[in-house]
């Protein structure tokens, strides 16, 4: 990938950004035992696919997700966190 | 070079996944060492078409923690007489290894190292500015202005060899020794049976037929991740591309191999004149073997800093690999939860120096369905437990 | 000399001569000459040695490709490896040296290499001087034998410009297909980036201009 499309600034060469990690889901730090807190800390997803990521554009400080083919290279969407059906919910309660 | 078997038989006692440098090398160590002959080396690709082909050929156990000095020394014992047991040359040339120190942060990790490793037997020394400079006369010491050389880790022992060629020793040997090495051999499933015990392997399906076995051994480097799903497994691995470059060839003007973490290049000039250099991985996720503009002219401006004279010179080639990256910079090996699943992985940017040693030790491991002393630290739950052999400060640069 | 009589938009300016010396003897060309032209054009043939075994070497195909038309090119304050004779211009003052031979591109020393051919076939070096006492003996010297031109070790850091620039479609190459193709896109209104190696577009339409019969 060339290009990333910030959610702020809109499409920018990808020097401009660093990634973050997989998004992933944390569990309850008070209520997790120690191997889903190992599981958590350290295992990875592993095998290619579309991931949601953390990406930061460094120059604005945005924070966003990205969706991206880790074998295709090709990012697919990019949006602020919470993901767009998460907002949806909010806005509907 | 070795035999061509037109089909795989219905079973084998071992069966291992990935023709690399690591793969031969331990159906060779099994077949001298323990008796056990009916292998199957599955290759997806070519022999040696992974990672085994695409590193910077350095060898040295200049590392961090004792388990570490100790595995990689063993490793570059095995090196030196390796081209000897193979009657083949390897080009196992002895250059010297200099890790230069832009920081006092980074020399109080030189000190630290020289200490670990001298104590374990392993020469190296930390030398000071002044030292740098007679060693490496051509070296601009100011890095431009940027980074100052303060120092340096000094490691004698430090060499590079010709990278195909272990590869073909082990396969030709391991072949002559009743191997049976196929090619164009994809593993598409692992099959396992659920025992009281938990699971175990029961055989290995292929795009060219299914075999039965109890005992696999999984040494593919950046494939690692797609074949522990097979048996359900969970790793730390996170798979990074890492590239490399080498010049066109010109008559010899560097004798040691030179690496600098602030710099993030590690340099070294082949037997055939070109320099071979790698710089850190490519910062994020990627199951591909593409290379970057961005790769070379970042590692070539950081080249100049120490090498300004090298302006003119050309860039003939690049390409990348697939590091199989763990948390701790060390690598995964031994048993699994999966019983008969052995695995030798988690190779990020330090697995060719270890040809020999993982071959030999996993050879054991598989053979006795125990893990060697040496690989102990590595362990596949280690991560579970906490108990991480932490060798960033060894391993790679661009930390 | 062997030139061809001038013809309209040919890449040389006649009126610009280009005095060089090449392999210890004054030569000259005209500005737009590669070193390989200028050469050609002087009748010499011997342009360099084959890697391994010294083979004598000359014009291949002058387009780009060939890898035994490599000089070691000396200019005031560095002296350049691996210059590619038929890609680059010469200019005047070059002192030009074919690479990789001991005494000279005529009478290199190193064409003994030759009549051992029969004993050094293709990656005999597998199979030799390995023992840990004879390898390092033999290292040094396979160094010296391969690797092609000489890093200046004195040579300044030289910083060339950069620019970035984006574009809806890139097109490599400026021959016919290539100025079809960026046209095309144009009038589609894409902003349209055309790139070519050479010095002036056209690519092979430019090609036979000095006519089919000419001497």
């Amino acid at each position: 990938m060339k290009i990333m499309t910030c959610p702020v600034n809109g499409p920018r060469a990808i020097s401009e950004f660093v990634y973050g990690g997989e998004l992933r889901e944390m569990p309850d730090p008070a209520t997790a035992s120690d191997a889903a807190w190992a599981d958590y800390v350290f295992n990875r997803s592993g095998v290619a696919g579309v991931k949601k990521e953390w990406w930061c554009h460094t120059p604005s400080g945005v924070w966003f997700i990205a969706e991206r083919d880790t074998s295709a290279d090709t990012i697919h969407r990019t949006y602020l966190y919470p993901p767009p059906t998460q907002r949806k919910a909010e806005h509907a309660a | 070079m070795f035999a061509r078997h037109e089909q795989l038989k219905s079973g084998y006692e071992v069966v291992i996944i990935g023709a690399g440098g690591h793969g031969c090398a331990a159906a060779y160590y099994l077949s001298r060492d323990h008796g056990i002959s009916d292998i199957a080396i599955l290759e997806k690709g070519y022999l040696g078409g992974g990672n085994t082909g695409r590193n910077t050929t350095i060898i040295r156990s200049n590392y961090l923690t004792p388990e570490g000095v100790q595995f990689y020394d063993q490793s570059v014992r095995l090196w030196q007489d390796l081209s000897q047991d193979f009657d083949l040359n390897l080009f196992y040339s002895t250059r010297g290894h200099f890790t230069l120190a832009h920081t006092d942060a980074a020399m109080r990790t030189m000190r630290w190292r020289a200490e670990v490793n001298r104590h374990l037997g392993v020469q190296s020394e930390t030398i000071d500015r002044q030292a740098v400079r007679e060693a490496i006369p051509m070296l601009d010491v100011t890095c431009g202005g940027h980074a100052p050389v303060v120092g340096a880790l000094y490691h004698a022992p430090g060499a590079i060899a010709r990278h195909d060629a272990v590869a073909w020793g082990y396969a030709r040997s391991a072949d002559r020794r009743g191997v049976e090495i196929h090619q164009n051999t994809e593993v598409l499933g692992i099959e396992l049976e659920d025992h009281s015990s938990g699971p175990c392997v029961a055989g290995v399906v292929t795009n060219r037929g299914r075999i039965a076995t109890r005992k696999v051994l999984c040494a593919v480097a950046g494939a690692t991740p797609r074949l522990l799903a097979m048996v359900r497994l969970r790793s730390p691995i996170c798979v990074h591309p890492l590239q490399a470059m080498v010049t066109e060839p010109l008559k010899p003007w560097l004798d040691p191999i030179i690496v600098s973490g602030s710099l993030h290049v590690y340099v070294s000039q082949s037997a055939r004149g070109e320099l071979v250099m790698g710089a850190s991985l490519d910062p994020y996720e990627l199951h591909s073997a593409r290379s970057t503009l961005d790769f070379a002219e970042s590692l070539a401006a950081h080249m100049l800093e120490m090498f300004p004279f090298l302006s003119d010179v050309k860039i003939n080639r690049q390409w990348a690999g697939m590091a199989d990256m763990t948390p701790d910079f060390a690598p995964i090996m031994g048993l699994t939860p999966v019983r008969g699943f052995y695995l030798d992985a988690g190779w990020g940017t330090w697995g060719f120096k270890a040809t020999p040693i993982a071959g030999k030790t996993m050879s054991h491991t598989v053979a006795k369905n125990e893990a060697h002393p040496l690989i102990r630290a590595f362990a596949f739950d280690r991560f579970a437990r906490y108990a991480l052999t932490g060798e960033k400060g060894a391993a790679a640069v661009g930390h | 000399m062997r030139r061809l009589a001038p013809v309209r938009g040919e890449l040389l300016d006649r009126s610009l001569p280009v005095e060089f010396v090449f392999e210890g003897q004054p030569s000259q060309g005209y500005a737009g000459d590669t070193l390989s032209s200028a050469l050609a054009a002087s009748g010499v043939r011997l342009l360099g040695r084959s890697f391994k075994y010294h083979r004598p070497r000359g014009l291949l195909s002058a387009a780009g490709h060939d890898a035994n038309a490599l000089m070691q090119v000396e200019l005031p304050g560095r002296s350049v490896p691996n210059v590619r004779a038929d890609v680059v211009p010469v200019d005047p003052g070059w002192k030009v040296s074919a690479v990789n031979t001991r005494g000279g591109v005529a009478h290199d020393r190193l064409a003994v290499l030759n009549r051992l051919a029969p004993f050094l076939p293709v990656g005999f070096y597998y199979k030799a001087f390995y023992s840990k006492r004879w390898f390092p003996r033999w290292e040094t010297m396979f160094r010296r034998l391969s690797g092609l031109g000489e890093v200046d070790l004195s040579a300044a850091r030289r910083s060339t410009p950069k620019r970035y620039d984006f574009c809806d479609v890139l097109v490599l190459g400026a021959g016919p297909s290539g100025l079809a193709a960026a046209l095309a896109a144009a009038e589609r209104g894409a902003t349209v980036l055309l790139v070519d190696e050479n010095p002036t577009p056209g690519g092979s339409g430019g090609y036979a201009r000095g006519g089919d019969g000419a001497t």
